[in-house]
């Protein structure tokens, strides 16, 4: 049966990570502004080169600082998602599988042993004796019912 | 450089789709067992001989047919949720950036 509270409690931690995401995201996106803005303000000459550089060094530090953490809580969403995942996949039920192993366990009670090739062959032997012995005895009726007399072709027609 | 953002609706989107077809998962479940339970029901009404073999074979048929009926009912609706949590699992993986 599928953990209705571990589901819940997944879905609410997955929920939490992306709204930081999301935050993290939003002033991420204003300090990119600000790098732009501030780069006008240079070239507009309403700042001086050292505060723009200065200004443009410390926001683009900043901006990798917060691509960086946006990356480990994508990659810390990315594994509560996947858990989330592996307990819905686990409640799957093999149908087919189940299916054919019941199938081949039947089929496998039915099928007939299969015979040891040294019974066949004593088998084969038995019949062929059997047979033989019937010939014979056909042959020793004929021996007693023929005469000599009767094989003898009748000649001077 | 520009971003691709994460959502707030689609954030709650995924949410609430997500624990909706957990429950959707687990009355399906709930389910299935009750057609399990009857399953073994008749199966030990017919052993104690109060079931004719007729009674019990149509009564076997028809609870199989309804079992197969829910798990593949149950499968379907999984398939679908693990599709929503993947395309959002891709779509979160799509928001990692180059620093």
């Amino acid at each position: 049966m599928i953990n209705l509270r571990r589901m819940e409690e997944n879905v609410k931690q997955v929920f939490k990570v992306s709204t930081s995401i999301i935050f993290l995201q939003r002033e991420l996106e204003g300090m990119l502004k600000s790098i732009r803005s501030n780069k006008i303000n240079f070239q507009e000459g309403n700042i001086p080169k050292a505060v723009f550089e200065s200004m443009e060094r410390q926001m683009k530090k900043f901006s990798v600082d917060l691509i960086k953490k946006t990356n480990k809580l994508i990659e810390k969403d990315l594994k509560l998602i996947d858990s989330i995942a592996e307990g819905i996949s686990s409640q799957k039920i093999k149908v087919e599988a189940e299916a054919e192993e019941a199938e081949t366990k039947k089929e496998k009670k039915v099928e007939p042993k299969p015979k040891k090739v040294s019974e066949v062959k004593e088998k084969k032997v038995e019949t062929k004796s059997e047979e033989l012995k019937a010939l014979e005895r056909i042959a020793e009726k004929i021996k007693v019912e023929t005469k000599p007399e009767d094989l003898k072709v009748p000649t001077g027609v | 450089m520009t971003i691709k953002k994460l959502s707030k609706n689609e954030l709650e989107k995924f949410s609430k789709e997500t624990i909706k077809n957990s429950f959707g998962i687990k009355l399906l479940q709930e389910q299935l067992k009750d057609v399990e339970e009857q399953i073994k029901l008749s199966n030990s009404e017919y052993n104690l001989g109060r079931v004719s073999e007729n009674d019990y074979k149509d009564l076997k048929a028809e609870l199989e047919n309804e079992r197969k009926k829910f798990v593949e009912r149950l499968n379907k609706k999984i398939e679908g949720s693990l599709e929503d949590v993947n395309k959002f699992h891709s779509f979160v993986e799509s928001l990692k950036m180059k620093s």
